[in-house]
């Protein structure tokens, strides 16, 4: 872990220190964190919320960080777990199958007044959508995030092996939706 | 298929398929289209920050609970003890208290000298400079959720505000 992260972390762990150390956190991974959440459930406004469940979660357990990780691979899991859990409530909710969170994401999607892409990236957008919800984060980090595939093994706790598996296959779905939509 | 998607899914299988793949110049990376409205980054910060203090997550506000917390506790004390004194259960004031401190039951002076007596285990001295003396309370050393869930049954905001005067 990089000095700089550890130094962050101690101060976080120290009450005195731990207002500042916070805001210091928040403004160095805010935009990170916000996009990788925003990729998972669409919209902004959803994403907001959770962004800042995921800093009062990190506020509150920062004291039960072991640091077996860095810092940002623990934000980004707790970032991602908020954003899975979000999904599956609303498909409790909503009795959405598997394809109703697809077309839940989609309409979210259409009706999202802060996309301001061009057709072609719409196009990539409704392609990714129709992926299963944990391969189209695999293909987030890997294809817009450009992560190695072993910080992701990191975040998702999977195998750089299932990793790159998942990313071909989703690959190769993409691929299949733009030929099947010409 | 129009030209523009072809040449973009030929590049993009292509990139996928090779890791060190340098893209064409004059071909864009394909950022997701995704925006945020004005200023969101700048003001998420101060957003957090009050709806933290909403939940009482705010460590300075935990903080001066913490200090709060043993004065309110003895006061909150004798003003039970005080309360079953002139209003004991069943009209019998105890004598417990009473022997305790030597009076002799039914004296004409008794309330007024266990009044004075309970007066003088706390001043207002006393508890300004208990409030100075005690030591920063390490906060990591008690589950958070266990301190919430007791600030929000014992103390109110008017006795934090009135007793940090």
């Amino acid at each position: 872990m990089v000095d700089k992260d550890k130094n962050l972390i101690s101060a976080l762990k120290i009450a005195e220190n731990k207002d500042k150390a916070f805001q210091l956190l928040v403004n160095t991974y805010q935009q990170r964190l916000y996009w990788h959440i925003r990729k998972i459930v669409i919209s902004h406004d959803d994403a907001d919320d959770l962004m800042q469940n995921v800093f009062i979660k990190v506020w509150k357990n920062i004291g039960n960080f072991r640091e077996d990780s860095t810092l940002f691979t623990w934000l980004f899991r707790i970032a991602t777990n908020e954003s899975l859990s979000f999904l599956q409530q609303k498909k409790r909710k909503n009795i959405l199958s598997i394809d109703g969170v697809s077309d839940y994401l989609v309409e979210t999607f259409e009706s999202d007044a802060h996309f301001e892409g061009d057709d072609l990236q719409k196009r990539l957008q409704l392609a990714v959508l129709q992926l299963p919800e944990k391969q189209r984060i695999v293909f987030n980090m890997k294809y817009y995030d450009e992560m190695k595939y072993e910080e992701m093994a990191e975040v998702l706790k999977t195998s750089v092996g299932a990793l790159k598996a998942s990313y071909h296959h989703a690959v190769k779905k993409i691929e299949a939706h733009f030929e099947g939509d010409n | 298929m129009d030209a523009l998607v072809r040449i973009f899914l030929k590049l993009f299988v292509m990139k996928q398929k090779n890791e060190h793949f340098e893209e064409l110049p004059g071909f864009p990376k394909m950022e997701t289209g995704f925006d945020v409205p004005e200023g969101y980054f700048d003001s998420f910060g101060e957003r957090l920050r009050l709806r933290m203090e909403a939940e009482n997550l705010s460590s300075r506000r935990k903080k001066i609970i913490f200090y709060l917390k043993p004065a309110l506790g003895i006061a909150a004390g004798l003003a039970i003890m005080l309360t079953v004194y002139i209003y004991p259960p069943g009209n019998q004031r105890t004598s417990t208290l009473a022997s305790v401190n030597n009076v002799a039951i039914g004296s004409d002076d008794q309330s007024e000298l266990l009044t004075s007596t309970y007066a003088s285990l706390i001043t207002d001295g006393q508890f300004i400079s208990a409030l100075s003396e005690m030591d920063e309370y390490d906060a990591s050393k008690m589950p958070k959720e266990d301190l919430a869930d007791y600030l929000a049954s014992n103390c109110s905001d008017f006795e934090i505000l009135n007793a940090n005067k």
